[in-house]
Formats: C-alpha cells, structure tokens, sequence
C-alpha cells in the first residue's frame, strides 16, 4: 500500500509538470505579453517606460531564449518562488492564502450538504421505489442536475435578495470570516453550489441503492432476522458506496474551477475562482498559472484520496 | 416417530406482482414439519419451492412479493399474520435459511466473522467476545480449519464450498429449530457437493432440527430422505415418504422427473421431459402439466386436481387416480 | 485503387478519409493563399455533416430492422422522445426563427424593458410633456411577446439567436471533441504499448486542466469567437470519449468475432473498421448526446462572465445583461436560463434514452 501511494505520488507529479508546461508554452504563445497591461498602465501615468521595459525583461528574463526561460521557471516554482501578482502587487503565494479560505468554506459547506441530503434522499427514494416520496425526489433530481448553476444563483438572488429581500448578496471580507454576516452570506452560494451535486448524488444513491437491494446478500441478511434499518445501513448503504464515493470526490476535485468559479464571480465572494477570473482579465499571469497549477494538484490529489479511499471501501480491491 | 409438528402451512398463495403481471407462484401449498423431520421440496426451476420457504419466513414481500392467503403456523403462532417485528426476531433464531449461490449471498464488504456473529448479537444479545467465541465453534463444526483466524477474512478470500459452509454457520448461529436449505449444493461442484450433504445430516441429527431441502436434484433428496413434497407450477403434484415416491411415484410429473435421473446401466442420453414449465401469470383452471402429459385426458384441460390420498401417506393431484376424479364429478 | 479502398475498410471509409482530406486541403489552401472561399464555420459543418452522413444515417439506412428496433426501443421512453421533439423545436427555431423576428441586435430605447405579455409592470419614465419623471404602468405588447430588455432588444430575437449560438457550439465542439476522441480511443486500444501509454498519460493531462479556467483563458488570450470557442471545447472536451472507446475497444478486441477475424487474416485496418468502429458506435452517440448540454453550458457561461462572441446574441450575454437589471426587469434574466434548462434536460433524457435503448440488458 504505502509503496503504491509512493508511486501515486510520483506519477502525480508527472502529471503536474506535464500541466505547467502546456500552460508555460500557452503564455509563451500569447499574442500579448505579459507585461502589456503593466506598461499601459505605467504609460498613462506619464512616466518613460524604456528603463522599465528593459528592468521588466530582465527581472523575468523575456531576453532569454525560451528553453532558459522555462528552466528558469519550473525551477523557481520548485524553489517555492512562485511569482509576483502585477495586479495586486503581492508575492501570488500570499494572494493565493489570503483567499483560499474563501473557496474552502463555501466548497466544504455546500458538499457536505449536497452529500448528506443527497444519499439520504436518495436511500429513502430508493427504498420506497414507486411511491409518491419517490416520484418527486426523482423528478427533482432531474430538475436539479439540468439546472445551470449560474443561472440558479441569478435566480435564487431575484428571489430572496431583490423581491423578498431576505438575504444580502454581497461578502464583506473587513468583516470576520465567520460572522453572523457573512455567514448569511453564503446561504445563498451554498445553495446555488449544492443544488446541482445534490440532484446528482440522489440519482447516483438511488439506483446504487436499488441495485444493491436485490442481491441475495439482502436476502440472507433478513433472512438473519437483521432489522432493515441495518439491513439499508450496514449491508446495502456500504455497498452502494462506492460509485457514490467516485462522484463525490469526481465533483469535489472539479469543483474549485467549475461551479464554485461561477458562484464566486456571481455572488462576489472573494476565493480562489474570483481572484483568477480576475487574473485573467488583468493579463495577471504569475497568478493565472499558479492557480492552473493549484486546480491540477487538487484534481490529482482527489484522485490519489479516492483511489485509497476505494480499498476501505471494499475489501476486494488491493493494489499491491 | 410422529413426533410434535413444529411448522405447520395450509393452502398458502403468494404472487409476485410483475410488469407483465401477476406471478402465481405459490398456489395452495400444505405440508406439515415434525421435529428433528427432513422435508424436501422437489420440481423444476420457478415452480415455486423457493417463493414457498421466502412466503413462510415472511421474506417474500422484500421481492415484490405478496401472500394472498393460507396459514404457516410455527408453533400455533400464524407467521403469515404475524407483525413483520415478531416475524424478524423469528428469523435466524427459530427459522433460519441459506441459500443456492454462496458466492453472492455474503456481503463482500463484511468480513465473513461479522457475518456469522451478526445474528448473535441482535438475537441472543451476546457481547462482542462471546460472540467471537460462539463464532470460532460454529465454524469448527461446519469444518472450517483456522477458524480464529478465518473470522477476519472478507468472503472473496474464501472458496466456494467454505462460503457455503460460512453460510450455514451464520445461519445456525442462534441454534434455529426449523432449517430452510434452497439447492445449498447446486452452485458447488460434486465433492464438495457431497461434503456439505454430509454436513447439513449431521447438524440435523446433532440438533433435532427440522430441515426443509428445497432441490430439483433427485440424487441429492433421495441422500437427506423423509418427506417429499412435488411441486409443478406453483401447486403440489405429489406428496408421501420418500420411499413411496421414489418407489411407486404416482404422477406422471414425478415419473417424468425420475426418468431425468441419468445412471450408469441407461443409454447415455440424458432425457428431458418434453415442452416448456408453465407460465404463471394467469394460470387456466386446468391441470397445468397437460400440455406436457402423455396421459393427460380431457378432464385435465377442464379441471384443475386437488390432492387426494393414493395410499397412506401418499397424496397426489392427478386426474389418472378415481379418487382424485371423484372431487370434480 | 481498388486495394487501397478494400484495405481502408471499404468504400464508406475511404470515401470519409478521403472527404477530410479534401477539407483539410482547401483549409491549408485558404491558410496559405489568403482566400476566402469558406467561412470557418462551414469547415465545421462540412466535418461534422461528412460525418454523420457517412457514419450516422449511412449505417441507420442500411440497417433499418437494427434502426427501426432501436427506434421502437427508444420510444417507448416517453421523456427521451418528449426530449427529442423539444430538440426539434429548437433547431426549427434556429434555422427559420430569424427570419421571423427582429434584429436581435437592435437598440430601440423608447421601448426598452418592456415586460412579457401578460404581465405589467410599474415604471418610472421620463415623460417629455410634463418634464419629469412619472410613474407609468407598462403592459408588454405583441410586438415583443416575450418583452425587451434594457436598451430595448426584442427578447424573442435575442433568444431565437441564442438557440442558434447553443446549438452550433453544443453540436460542433461535441462532434469535434467526440471525433478526436473516437479516433485516440481507438487507436490507443488497437497499438497498445508505449503508444497506448502515451496517449492515456496525455489523457490524465488533459483531464486535470481546470477545464473551464482554461477555457477562459485562452478565449482571453486569443479573442471571443464562436470559432475559437468551439475550436476549443472541442480540443479539450475529448477526454472522457476517448477513455470510453478505448476501454470498449479494448473489451471487444478478446471478443470472439473480433479474434475469429483475426484468425482468419483480417487486416489492421479491417478489424478496426469492420468489428471495432461499428461496434463502439452506440456508446459514441449516447456519450456524444449526454456531452452536448455540458458544452452548452460551458459556452453559456463562457458568454456570461463576459467572454462570448460579442458579434451575436447569446443566451449567457442576455443573462449577463439580465443580471445587471434583476431589479428593473427580471423577466430578462430568467427567460434565457428557462431555455438553457430545458435544452439541457431535453439533451439528458434523449441521451438516457438512447443510452437505455442501446443496452439490452435494461428493459424498457
């Protein structure tokens, strides 16, 4: 086990490095430079831009021919030096850890709302196939996998925000991160994030649960005389586990750039997804690489957490 | 040896209620269990043995299944209409039941000790060490070598003749009075077939528990002995001591299911009865075997038999016996 | 000739080879030589019709019990049809709608935020005679059923454009992605080796890109078209086909049918295109409906965050636009995302249906 997680690990690494350069020969191929919008912004304040050209150049070595360059970058990134944000002037390190906790709070929160309505939804859906209980989950399942994400939080703020006037919309970072305020905050963006992965762990749970309520295990099992409480819990539930564990963790590795991205940029909340949107935009690209990076990382780490996660779960997959 | 009847079923119904519709697949079924007595019921796949034993234990309704009607009284205590918490504390303690396919019918995700102490803790309320202890003897009787250390091991770590021997232990943990054993040979190649043959009559004699053998295979019946019920099409064809339907078998059905017995002095052509098993769903009123039968007379395309006693203690349902004819005219 | 054509799997494969090949020349031509004789959208078109002429309705003809089989299969699923026929709705409204409504892109101010019929709303205007502000009841009209927004663009010729917008990227981008990845699938599954290696390794690359961050990223780079947002999609979006291929192909390549052809001399190319391709293509087009209302969403979102084609009316610019006016005029917000919902459950249950209709073991 510990020799494959070693393994894992290394070929992790091959997959990151295999991202960063695809993302290195991306920028390197961009029609702008990267120091464009720096010098916009320099030239419009009046000053003579010739001397900066040349400091910028060389304090990012654009002089160089382009395997240095790379050598240079990869190596600097090893090192833990991963860059200055032009746009908000602060090492991208420190940009990156001030706003993580944003994107975490709401990312944990959502899922583990998704995840508990979800499979408990889904176990009852699935127990009671048929019934009217079962109909309705099952039909708003299907409403909340085909909902758009963006278009639910707009829609979630025209209704409580500007005609019911419920909840505010907006995320005060001077405030605590864990007040009253804030927390009402993220009602709304945690709604938004979890209806989509509820929706879809209750389908998931659901016929997962029901193919597991025909095995002959179940039989025996109340054949026991075990009570169907324990019969869902300890015989089905753990055996339905897990293709719900691989979409959960699928979501929760493809989440930071994917739903939470949008939530952020519309409920204003300042994570990881608004700070590279705006990075973007801002041709910021220490931080738009950085982040590319991060999401890489998170992915690959999910998957190594699962992968680990598969053998807990069922005895009968070994990878030694 | 007639000794107290411990299981008692009167004209049980039950259907599974399907897309295409209703399954017929118990329709009026009695027999009676004594203690310490082995009862064998004999047919074709889905003639309805196995919906009987999941209909007494009350494990049918889990399948979409239904009980319409009749009554299967443990002890003068009718299951049938029992409240399902009465019937669970029955299950595994007083009526226990393994199954055809050992290989499925443990949860893979469960170590095999968990399995079999499972019901001791529920029903007997041992705690965690005692159950251990009374999981480590049961296993040693149903032969299982290292059992201490075999409890810790999940069932794919098992082979299939020691699942079924796990299956077995976990069901007669709670020393269970009535036994249901559905084909426990029928997925096992032949020795092992004969091994656990061999265990399940030593654990009826060691216990005086009464065993219901659910099984098509002939062979294997004839080994367990007692009683014998025939069952065709969710209704009993025949029924006497096994010496009396193996010996002078009275309907057609059970000669033709005799004849299918392949031994070493015949032609070496295995022989089949001809046709197809009927469809349950919406039955005629008929006898269900005459599109089958070589004697089938018009009467059987009209009527349906009810069971009538042959000899003593043999009862068959076909229109060839007068006494049975006698019911319809 | 007749060798070459037999050793490509026949004439409907050396027909589509060769049809790609003659699409893929005028491209290089119109590259090097400045011309214009196809817009690049129709390279799309041009692909993706090839395509499914030669390997969706050619084989759908010439199989029509195996066609008509699955049809009855599928139509027994009341919600894969009901998503079928909305389908149809849509590209109706696609290709004729234009022609029927107003500019989508027409600025009209008097008649601006003007609410769906049905509906009044209260609003304050500026009233030129008295010369000030006065609140003003203001019905919708029939000129613009579904009403106007802020600067006072038809609704109706805002959305029928965006169904446009949707469905060229949602069917392009899916049929380039699924493409791409058809092709790798097959070939990682047939070569095997360091090939077959190098190719899944590249896939774990692919697939760990922030797809959407990348998205963003390169539509910023580069400039919003419609072109290059599916260029893209369609470029990063193949992953997850060619996985599924390669796992189908490699469980049909030990399948008795495949090995007897082997045994019997079948060529490379007459086992890939003969047992492997036709036999991998029900997956693809079940895999190939369920990806389409993921794109969708991808260039709807792609245009909300401000990143669309700014030349046409799509249904992520008039959410966009609609977000700014929730409170003036919410019917603009959520007109577009009723649309986008149900393109994108019509989308789910046609592929679930199809996906049911293909398995034999499910009952339908």
């Amino acid at each position: 086990m510990r020799r494959y997680i070693i393994k894992r690990l290394l070929y992790t690494l091959l997959i990151a490095w295999g991202v960063l350069t695809i993302t290195f020969v991306l920028l390197r191929l961009s029609p702008s430079s990267p120091a464009d919008k720096y010098l916009l912004n320099l030239t419009a304040r009046g000053q003579d831009i010739s001397q900066v050209i040349a400091s910028i150049e060389a304090r990012y070595g654009l002089n160089r021919p382009i395997h240095e360059q790379y050598f240079q970058y990869v190596g600097s990134l090893v090192r833990g030096d991963w860059g200055w944000s032009l746009s908000t002037s602060m090492p991208v390190l420190e940009l990156l850890g001030r706003h993580w906790v944003y994107s975490f709070q709401l990312i944990l929160l959502a899922t583990i709302v998704a995840v508990f309505l979800g499979i408990l939804i889904g176990v009852y859906s699935a127990v009671r196939q048929y019934s009217r209980a079962d109909y309705i989950a099952t039909f708003f399942s299907f409403v909340g996998i085909a909902l758009p994400n963006f278009w639910l939080g707009i829609m979630l703020i025209l209704i409580f925000s500007v005609k019911l006037g419920w909840f505010k919309t907006y995320y005060d970072t001077a405030l605590p991160i864990l007040s009253l305020d804030n927390l009402k905050a993220l009602v709304l963006p945690v709604l938004t994030l979890s209806t989509g992965m509820m929706a879809g762990y209750t389908r998931y749970t659901r016929s997962a649960t029901l193919d597991n309520l025909r095995k002959d295990f179940v039989l025996f099992a109340r054949s026991k005389g075990v009570p169907e409480r324990t019969v869902i819990l300890r015989h089905v539930l753990r055996n339905a586990m897990l293709p719900i564990v691989t979409i959960i963790m699928f979501d929760l590795g493809s989440i930071v750039f994917g739903g939470a991205y949008l939530t952020e940029i519309i409920f204003g909340i300042p994570g990881l997804g608004r700070i590279s949107f705006n990075a973007v935009f801002a041709q910021d690209y220490p931080v738009v690489v950085a982040v590319t990076l991060i999401g890489a990382l998170v992915v690959l780490l999910v998957n190594l957490i699962t992968d680990v996660l598969y053998t807990y779960l069922d005895p009968r997959i070994r990878y030694d | 040896m007639a000794s107290e009847v411990i299981l008692e079923v009167r004209d049980l119904r039950a259907s599974f209620f399907t897309i295409r519709g209703e399954v017929k697949a118990v329709d009026g079924v009695s027999f009676d269990l004594a203690r310490g007595e082995t009862l064998c019921l004999v047919g074709e796949s889905g003639c309805g043995k196995t919906a009987t034993a999941l209909a007494v234990l009350g494990l049918i309704q889990g399948l979409g299944g239904r009980i319409l009607g009749g009554q299967a009284r443990y002890r003068g205590e009718d299951l049938l209409t029992a409240p399902a918490s009465r019937l669970r504390g029955l299950r595994g303690r007083a009526l226990a039941m393994i199954f055809q396919d050992p290989q499925s019918c443990l949860n893979p995700v469960l170590t095999v000790g968990a399995q079999i102490m499972e019901p001791l803790r529920l029903h007997l309320r041992l705690s965690a060490r005692q159950a251990r202890a009374r999981a480590v003897s049961l296993l040693q009787q149903v032969g299982i070598p290292l059992p201490e250390r075999r409890l810790q091991d999940y069932p794919h770590q098992f082979s299939g003749g020691m699942k079924q021997r796990a299956m077995i232990a976990a069901a007669l943990s709670c020393g269970p009075e009535v036994l249901v054993a559905d084909e426990p040979t029928t997925a096992l190649d032949v020795t092992t077939k004969a091994q656990i043959l061999d265990l399940l009559k030593r654990l009826r004699q060691e216990r005086e528990m009464s065993l219901i053998f659910i099984s098509h295979d002939l062979g294997a019946v004839a080994e367990l002995g007692g009683r014998v019920v025939v069952m065709y099409g969710g209704r009993m064809a025949e029924t006497g001591d096994l010496e009396q339907v193996l010996r002078r078998p009275c309907h057609p059905y059970t000669v033709a299911l005799l004849a299918c017995i392949p031994d070493l002095g015949g032609d070496g052509r295995l022989k089949t009865i001809p046709g197809q098993p009927p469809s349950l769903i919406d039955p005629p009123q008929s006898c269900l075997l005459s599109p089958r039968c070589p004697y089938a007379l018009p009467v059987c395309r009209r009527h349906r038999p009810e069971l009538a006693e042959v000899a003593p203690g043999q009862q068959v349902a076909c229109f060839l016996y007068p006494q049975v004819l006698a019911r319809v005219v | 000739m007749k060798s070459l054509v037999s050793r490509l799997g026949g004439r409907r494969h050396a027909t589509a080879l060769g049809l790609l090949l003659l699409l893929g020349a005028v491209g290089l031509a119109q590259g090097w030589l400045g011309l214009t004789l196809l817009p690049p959208l129709a390279f799309f078109y041009a692909f993706l019709g090839v395509l499914m002429l030669l390997y969706g309705a050619m084989p759908l003809y010439t199989n029509r019990r195996l066609t008509a089989h699955y049809w009855r299969r599928t139509r027994r699923n009341r919600l894969a049809v009901a998503g079928l026929w909305f389908i149809v709705f849509l590209v109706l409204l696609a290709v004729i709608g234009p022609f029927f409504t107003q500019s989508p892109t027409r600025v009209n101010f008097p008649e601006k935020n003007l609410p769906p019929l049905g509906f009044t709303i209260s609003q304050s205007t500026f009233d030129l005679s008295a010369g000030q502000f006065i609140a003003k009841e203001t019905p919708g009209v029939w000129e613009h059923p579904l009403g106007t927004d802020d600067k006072g663009r038809d609704m109706l010729a805002m959305l029928v454009s965006g169904a446009g917008v949707s469905l060229q990227v949602g069917l392009l981008a899916t049929g380039l992605a699924v493409f791409l990845g058809a092709v790798l699938g097959v070939t990682s599954a047939y070569a095997g080796g360091w090939v077959d290696n190098a190719l899944m390794r590249f896939t774990d690359i692919m697939m760990t890109f922030p797809f959407f961050l990348l998205l963003i990223f390169i539509v910023f780079l580069y400039g919003a078209s419609l072109t290059l947002i599916i260029v893209v999609i369609g470029l990063t979006g193949w992953t997850g086909t060619a996985r599924l291929v390669r796992s189908e192909a490699l469980s049909l390549r030990t399948r008795e049918f495949v090995l007897a052809a082997r045994a019997l001399g079948a060529s490379p190319a007459r086992v890939i295109f003969r047992h492997l391709i036709p036999n991998v293509m029900s997956p693809i087009i079940v895999i190939a409906t369920l990806s389409i209302p993921g794109i969708i969403l991808a260039e709807s979102a792609l245009s909300f965050v401000g990143l669309g084609d700014p030349s046409v009316a799509s249904w992520g610019r008039v959410l966009n636009a609609g977000q700014q006016t929730l409170d003036t005029a919410w019917w603009v917000a959520v007109e577009p995302g009723v649309l986008l919902f149900f393109t994108v459950l019509a989308f789910n249950f046609l592929g679930d249906g199809l996906r049911d209709a293909f398995d034999p073991r499910t009952e339908v």
